[in-house]
């Protein structure tokens, strides 16, 4: 069968990791805290969990992207490739960076916020 | 410097006129049955356009009942049917559809297709939206428009506070609409990866191109949610399965999740092609390419990514814990960085290149400041102590409809006065064009800058009154006085379409009036351009002026028609490689017959007329089946020269070919359908652990039946390899293995749904008792929904192969069907593991 679409489905996965990474780590952060903060509110005022769990998923997915950041580097450097390709590649170096800065952001209130109590005065958009 | 032909000129006789012959619209009646993009795509827009104009015809209504305290214009209960109807039309029904039908229209032109990949699917996409549409448009007359407002949330909508069919009109109604966007993203995907242009790598794109596909991926991704939602919503008011009922273990705040993981995204589903309507206008009025591109499209790609990650920023007041609010406020405020990108692109393009104040740049110039003030608004109602000042009131409705009007509508009226040349004889009128903009903008302006202060004075919205000492009285009519100017504004508008706009000509358009730089400006016929241009930059014709006149003598790829029937190049998605030719489906009934087969099916069962609804059902199955019989063709003739020495074939199956792709968007659709209820058995089970077995003591079906559907399912999926295996060794006229190994597969896969099903009700388990066991019987019902269409599949394969149509390399219909077959597979394993899996572990 034919590969190039298997090819195609890669590299739009390498030029995308950034974003992508991002997103899955806040999805599964978020389904974390909320089954942290199901239980009894004695376990749930305890942090540890939470922290020990953002922080290693954090820095695999950092992990994950310098690597990515860093490959779309080494090809770049390397003159051989079409402009297609170097795009791509250049694409993906931004995002990546992006990505890595957004996950550290976006992780920044596991250490800074309450964990569990109800906000009663958050601003909601009501469209 | 000019593009070398890729064949001698001039081209032979009758060439031309072939072309034109194969791509004729039939006349008199039938000329409904057309299907190619620059028709369907001119129905689709003005379609969109009655829908604006239907809901601003709402609107005015309200805005006169709202002009003088305690006026009496509108009930109460129609002004609640108003506003539901209005919200919902204008997000629904014009600003979802209104983009896609740009894209339709627009898009191959700019790519250099002939025309979309699926032209079938934009005929059935358009007719079912128009005949759904103004069904459910016509719910008003009757009494039976909604009233939730519209995001419908429960309980409000439950059967016990909204009695009667009128939010079912919604729910059947918007949920079947989307299935038609869902058609229309399959299409842009597909279009803009697999229909380029050679040459027209993915760094050559036009940015409207990569907004557009960021818009189909977003629709993809985020429209199976709502379909979700209204689905199971549909289900607890028809059968009374508990998904939102908290008595019986369900919540409210589940319709919620399903509904803004749609409705942020749609916000940018939006907005992304009206700024890459922005990103086309301004280059060719500033005389000077986009700044920035590569950086707009990395804004692109991440605003795309990001809509996708915030949707609980609409839930903040409903108890959720403070530290996933954080996350979700840190990833808000992430989105800014994107879109801050967008629009000092847009200021840098300004700045390089000399401005010509025409038409099209007044909408752009007022988008840009309309917009700046609905994000100032917005970062004021982010501020948490303001946002409670102004909480339901009609300083979000100011904000909104600035964000909305300014960040859609100016866009899309400037897209209308900048493209209305490639689709019509004449121009749009500058003259009354500027009547339509300082209309509107004054009109805008005047409606809805008042309402920040009325908000801020404590007027709530969704009321269809107010006493005369509130105060209000001034500041409401002005917001009216308004509106009417509005109104003035879109009736000059029609006034100059009516003059002016002269489509469906042989001719195509009035060509380049802007001296515009993309392919959409080349002389456009009903067959696209002449030949199809070889491009080697983002602005191909500036880069080349004799470009236009090049493709239009026939100097680049497929002058004529190759194969003889409609078709246009497949290329490769990253770099524009030719790859193949395709072969169009012409005009057809079938598409027009199931399109409105479908919504009158739907709305039959709105209306509880089973039987109808069944019969229609099945009209549209056989009505597509019919359609889709004549469109795997096999290869017309060996590969074809297209041009410059490059022979492709005519034909190709697998994972090379279009259709393939177009069936693995579908497959996502599917997987995120299974997503969002996966995620809402995970939801329920965290809210409501009382009503799982642990708690309520209901036993579990027995090991033996989940491994039992666990057999079968792996049996089914070894066996249509098998059959993929037994195809491709397939002699003509001989008898093969891949017959019996259909059958075999579609037994065990109907095996396998039914083994689930009968296990679970083996215990006892009623899906009226707790939220819980609907949640499981929705899982199974939507594995059972694709069991069914599989088994449809599998039987019209069989058929096909029973009548000598699939072989070893006429394999189309089999691959499509193979593709979704193993998603059907995965989902049933991971949907065993869940349902089996998740009350044994986690209890
Ligand atoms: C053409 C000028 C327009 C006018 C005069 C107008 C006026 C109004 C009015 C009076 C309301 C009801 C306020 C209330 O009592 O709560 C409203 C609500 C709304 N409008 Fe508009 N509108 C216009 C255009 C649009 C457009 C173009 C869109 C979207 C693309 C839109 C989307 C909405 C939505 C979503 C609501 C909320 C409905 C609800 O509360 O459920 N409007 N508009
Ligand atoms: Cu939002």
């Amino acid at each position: 069968m034919h590969s190039a679409a298997r090819e195609f489905v890669r590299e739009m996965l390498e030029m995308t990791a950034g974003p992508l990474v991002w997103l899955l780590y806040l999805l599964v952060m978020y389904g974390a805290a909320a089954v942290h903060c199901a239980r009894p509110a004695a376990d749930a005022a305890d942090r540890t969990p939470l922290l020990i769990a953002g922080g290693a998923l954090g820095a695999v997915a950092i992990g994950l992207l310098a690597w990515s950041v860093l490959r779309a580097r080494r090809e770049l450097a390397s003159e051989s490739t079409s402009d297609a390709r170097r795009f791509v590649d250049r694409v993906a170096f931004a995002l990546g960076v992006f990505g890595i800065g957004a996950i550290v952001w976006t992780a920044l209130p596991v250490l800074l916020s309450p964990a569990c109590g109800v906000v009663t005065d958050a601003a909601q958009r009501s469209w | 410097m000019s593009i070398p032909a890729l064949h001698p000129l001039p081209r032979p006789e009758g060439e031309v006129e072939q072309l034109r012959e194969v791509w004729r619209p039939p006349g008199g009646v039938r000329f409904l049955t057309v299907v190619n993009n620059t028709y369907i795509g001119i129905f689709y827009i003005g379609t969109a356009l009655l829908f604006f104009l239907l809901a601003g015809v709402l609107a005015l209504a309200m805005r006169t009942q709202l002009a003088i305290a305690e006026n009496d214009f509108l009930s109460q209960d129609a002004y609640n049917q108003f506003f539901t109807m209005h919200g919902t039309i204008m997000m629904f029904l014009f600003a979802v559809p209104a983009v896609e039908a740009m894209g339709v229209y627009l898009l191959p032109a700019m790519l250099g297709a002939r025309d979309l990949p699926f032209p079938r699917l934009s005929a059935y996409a358009f007719w079912a939206y128009f005949v759904g549409g103004l069904l459910f448009f016509c719910s008003l007359f009757f009494d039976l428009a909604p009233r939730g407002g519209w995001f419908m949330y429960p309980p409000l909508t439950m059967k016990e506070y909204s009695p009667g069919i009128a939010a079912d009109f919604w729910l059947l109604g918007i949920g079947f609409i989307e299935i038609s966007a869902i058609a229309g993203a399959v299409e842009i995907i597909v279009g803009v990866l697999r229909t380029r242009a050679p040459g027209m790598s993915l760094d050559k794109l036009p940015i409207y191109a990569w907004a557009m596909l960021v818009f189909a991926f977003l629709i993809m991704l985020a429209f199976p949610a709502i379909i979700v939602g209204t689905a199971l919503l549909e289900l607890q008011r028809a059968f009374g399965w508990p998904f939102f009922d908290a008595a019986r273990g369900g919540d409210p705040l589940l319709w919620q999740h399903l509904f803004w993981f749609f409705g942020h995204p749609e916000v940018y589903i939006i907005f992304l092609p009206a700024a890459g309507f922005v990103s086309m206008i301004l280059p060719t009025m500033c005389g000077v390419p986009l700044a920035a591109y590569r950086l707009v499209v990395i804004a692109l790609l991440a605003t795309g990514f990001a809509a996708l990650g915030v949707w609980v920023h609409h839930m903040f007041a409903t108890g959720i814990p403070a530290l996933s609010i954080s996350f979700f406020s840190a990833a808000s405020m992430a989105v800014a960085v994107p879109s801050g990108i967008q629009v000092f692109a847009w200021i840098a393009t300004l700045a390089r290149g000399r401005v010509r104040i025409t038409v099209p740049t007044l909408f752009v110039l007022g988008f840009l400041f309309i917009f700046v003030l609905g994000g100032l608004t917005g970062v004021m109602v982010g501020l948490v102590p303001f946002d409670w000042q102004v909480h339901d009131t009609f300083f979000v409705v100011a904000h909104f409809h600035y964000v909305l009007i300014g960040g859609m509508v100016f866009p899309l009226f400037g897209a209308f006065y900048y493209w209305a040349p490639t689709a019509s004889l004449r121009p749009l009128s500058e003259r009354l064009g500027r009547w339509v903009f300082w209309l509107l903008f004054l009109g805008f302006n005047v409606a809805f800058f008042p309402m920040h202060v009325t908000g801020l004075l404590g007027m709530p919205r969704r009321v269809w009154t107010y006493s005369a000492d509130m105060g209000w009285e001034p500041l409401n009519l002005l917001s009216t006085a308004g509106a009417y100017g509005m109104g003035v504004a879109v009736a000059v508008f029609l006034v100059d379409l009516a003059r002016n706009f002269r489509p469906f000509h042989d001719k195509g358009g009035a060509g380049d009036v802007w001296s515009a730089g993309t392919l959409e400006w080349i002389e456009n016929s009903t067959y696209g351009v002449r030949s199809i241009p070889v491009v080697d930059s983002r602005d191909p014709l500036w880069a080349h002026p004799d470009l236009a006149d090049c493709t239009e003598a026939g100097a680049y790829f497929l002058p004529g028609t190759a194969t003889g029937t409609r078709e246009t190049l497949v290329t490769s998605p990253l770099d524009g490689r030719p790859e193949y030719v395709v072969q169009l489906p012409g005009p057809s009934w079938k598409p027009f017959v199931a399109a409105i087969a479908t919504a009158l099916a739907f709305y039959s069962l709105t209306l509880e007329m089973v039987l109808p609804a069944f019969a229609l059902g099945a009209l549209t199955i056989a009505a597509i089946l019919a359609w889709v019989w004549d469109s795997d063709r096999g290869p017309a003739r060996p590969p074809v020269d297209v041009g410059g020495g490059h022979v492709v074939p005519t034909y190709a199956a697998g994972r090379l070919s279009h259709a393939w792709w177009g069936v693995a968007v579908l497959v996502v659709v599917v997987a995120m359908l299974f997503a969002a209820l996966f995620f809402s058995y995970l939801y329920l089970r965290l809210v409501s652990p009382d009503v799982w077995p642990a708690a309520t003591g209901h036993a579990l079906p027995a090991p033996a039946w989940p491994i039992a559907t666990a057999a079968l399912l792996l049996a089914s999926g070894a066996a249509i390899a098998w059959a993929g295996r037994a195809l491709a060794r397939r002699r003509p006229g001989r008898f093969g293995w891949d017959q019996p190994a259909l059958v075999l597969a579609l037994a065990a896969l109907v095996g396998a749904f039914a083994v689930e099903l009968v296990g679970q009700r083996s215990t006892g388990l009623v899906p009226q008792h707790t939220s819980y066991a609907a949640v499981v019987y929705a899982l199974i019902g939507l594995q059972g929904a694709l069991v069914f269409a599989l088994t449809v599949m599998g039987l019209y394969t069989l058929a096909r192969s029973l009548t000598g149509r699939l072989g070893p390399v006429r394999r189309v219909t089999f691959d499509n069907t193979r593709l979704l077959w193993s998603w059907a597979v995965v989902q049933g394993l991971v949907m065993t593991a869940l349902l089996h899996g998740a009350p044994r572990i986690l209890d």
